[in-house]
C-alpha cells in the first residue's frame, strides 16, 4: 500500500507551480486506484468483529453450546395396550434460555453412550416385526417456563394413530427430529432354532435436527425422551414406525443409556 | 488529476509554503485516512454492518421418503416399502436428486442425515451393506461403507471447495446382489432424509 509521506516544506524552500504540480503528479501516479490497491486495501476480516474467542457476534454464529449428562437411565419397552401407552424415559433435560430471530437457524445435535438388552424369545422377539425392532430417541423443547414439552417442528409424537390399522406411531415425514436405534440383530442360522439374536455390546446412537425460525421464539428446554420398541411398516400410504406392545409387567427388552451429550449451534442463515 | 490552484497565480511565482502545507496535508489526510487500512480499526464491522449473504449462507431441505425401484408388493411388519431384490440386481441407484440455487465460489459443508432399515436376515449367508456416496454436481465428494445394521439413524458430512451457480445435489446408493437365498421384502431403505448445508465464501 502507498502511503503519501513527503516531508513538510520549511521555510525559505523556494516553490514554483510547476514544481508543485510535479509533486502532485507523482503522488497521483504512485497512488492509483487500481485493482491492486482495491484489493489489497479493502475491507478483511479483521476489520468484522468476529469474537476471537467465542466467536459469537451475530455474523455468522450466534450461540454455541455442549451439554452433558453423565446419569444413567434406562427406558423398557412399552407394556401398555391403549392410548397413551407408556410415556417413555427422560433421557436427558437441559434447562435453557435462546432467543431466536426470525430467520435463525438451529442446529441440535445428541450423542448417547448406550446398549439394548433383552432375550430370544420374549415378544416381540419371534414376532414378524424382530427383523428391525427399535428405540426412538425423540428431542423435544419447551417454549415457555416451566412449560410444556413438545416435540420439535417436523417431528411428531411417536403415538400418533396411524389409520386404517388401529396402529400408532409416526409416519417417517415426521421423523426429522429423532434418532432410531437397532435392539437386535436377528439372523437366520439352521438348524433349528434358526433364528439367533445377537444385541450389540455398548456402542453409541446420534441424531441431529435442522430449523430455520419462522419468527421471533424463546426456548426454555431442550429434552431427549426415549420410547420403544417399534417396528417399520408401511402402514396406508405411507411408511411410518409402528408401536409394539410387550407383554404385560414385562421388562426384558429395555436399552440403558449412561451418558449423554446435547449440542446446540444457532446461526444466522446467511 | 490534482494542481495546484488555490494560492498560486502565475506560473513560476513563488508560492507562500504555509499554505502549501495546509492544503498538502488536507490531500494526504484525504488519501491515507480513506483508502489506507491502516487507518481502518479491528473489529469495527458487526453484525447490523454485515450484508446477507457476504460471508456464508445456509439451506435446510427436506427430502422424505427415497422412491427408487420400490417393490408396492411389501407391507410386512419390519419392513418399510422400498427396494427389494426383486426390483433391484445391483448397482449404484440414485437414491435422490435435487436441484440448490444461490452458491458462490468457496466452501460447502454438507450434512446428510436421514433414516435406514436393512434387511440382514441372510447375512450370515450373504452379507448386506449399504454403501453411499454423495454427488455435488456430478463430482463424489464423500462415500461411505458399510452400514451393516438392520434400522438406525446416519449423519454423513462433508466439506468441500465449491464453484458458483445452481448446483445438483445427488445421492446414490448400494448393497450387494443377491445370493441363493433372499428374501423377498425391502432390501433396503433410507427415509426422513435431510440436507443442512452451509456456504462459506471468505
Amino acid at each position: 500500500m502507498s502511503i503519501i509521506s513527503n516531508s513538510i516544506i520549511k521555510r525559505g524552500d523556494k516553490l514554483t507551480s510547476s514544481q508543485l504540480n510535479a509533486e502532485f503528479t507523482s503522488v497521483n501516479t504512485g497512488f492509483p486506484m487500481n485493482k491492486n490497491n482495491l484489493a489489497n486495501e479493502s475491507l478483511d476480516l479483521p476489520v468484522f468483529d468476529t469474537n476471537n474467542t467465542s466467536g459469537k457476534s451475530g455474523i455468522i454464529l450466534k450461540q454455541m453450546d455442549m451439554y452433558t449428562n453423565g446419569s444413567s437411565a434406562t427406558a423398557y419397552a412399552n407394556t401398555a395396550t391403549t392410548y397413551p401407552f407408556t410415556s417413555g424415559t427422560v433421557i436427558h433435560t437441559e434447562t435453557v434460555l435462546y432467543t431466536c430471530e426470525q430467520n435463525d437457524m438451529l442446529r441440535i445435535y445428541w450423542n448417547l453412550s448406550l446398549q439394548t438388552f433383552g432375550d430370544s424369545s420374549t415378544y416381540p422377539i419371534g414376532s414378524a416385526g424382530d427383523k428391525a425392532l427399535c428405540w426412538v430417541f425423540l428431542l423435544e423443547w419447551q417454549l415457555s417456563s416451566g412449560g410444556a414439552w413438545t416435540q420439535v417442528p417436523n417431528q411428531g409424537n411417536v403415538i400418533t394413530s396411524l389409520p386404517p390399522t388401529g396402529l400408532y406411531g409416526n409416519n417417517v415425514l415426521l421423523l426429522y427430529g429423532c434418532s432410531l436405534e437397532s435392539h437386535v440383530n436377528t439372523y437366520y442360522q439352521p438348524p433349528s432354532p434358526s433364528d439367533v439374536h445377537v444385541y450389540v455390546p455398548k456402542h453409541n446412537n446420534y441424531g441431529q435436527w435442522y430449523y430455520k425460525v419462522p419468527s421471533a421464539q424463546t426456548i426454555y428446554g431442550l429434552r431427549i425422551r426415549c420410547m420403544g420398541l417399534y417396528a417399520p411398516q408401511y402402514v396406508g400410504t405411507n411408511n411410518a414406525i409402528v408401536l409394539l406392545i410387550a407383554p404385560s409387567g414385562s421388562t426384558t427388552h429395555y436399552v440403558t443409556v449412561d451418558k449423554s451429550e446435547l449440542g446446540f449451534i444457532q446461526m444466522r442463515d446467511r | 488529476m490534482k494542481k495546484w490552484t488555490v494560492k498560486q497565480i502565475r506560473p513560476d511565482g513563488i508560492v507562500d509554503y504555509n499554505n502549501f502545507n495546509e492544503q498538502y496535508s488536507a490531500y494526504k489526510a484525504s488519501l491515507n485516512g480513506t483508502i489506507d487500512r491502516t487507518m481502518t480499526p479491528s473489529n469495527a464491522l458487526d453484525a447490523n454492518e454485515k450484508v446477507d449473504s457476504a460471508f456464508h449462507r445456509v439451506w435446510h431441505t427436506l427430502r422424505g421418503d427415497m422412491t427408487v425401484l420400490r417393490d408396492n408388493t411389501v407391507s410386512a411388519l419390519g419392513y418399510w416399502r422400498g427396494l427389494s431384490y426383486d426390483t433391484y440386481g445391483g448397482g449404484w441407484v440414485n437414491v435422490d436428486s435435487f436441484q440448490q440455487d444461490g452458491f458462490k465460489d468457496g466452501f460447502c459443508h454438507w450434512e446428510y442425515g436421514f433414516h435406514y432399515a436393512q434387511d440382514i436376515y441372510y447375512d450370515l449367508n450373504n452379507p448386506k451393506r449399504i454403501q453411499l456416496r454423495l454427488l455435488f454436481d456430478g463430482l463424489s465428494v464423500a462415500e461411505v461403507t458399510p452400514i451393516t445394521r438392520p434400522i438406525g439413524t446416519f449423519r454423513v458430512v462433508a466439506d468441500f471447495p465449491c464453484t458458483a451457480g445452481t448446483k445438483t445435489i445427488t445421492i446414490q446408493a448400494r448393497n450387494v446382489s443377491a445370493s441363493d437365498t433372499e428374501n423377498t421384502e425391502t432390501l433396503f431403505h433410507l427415509t426422513s432424509q435431510q440436507h443442512f448445508m452451509i456456504g462459506r465464501w471468505r
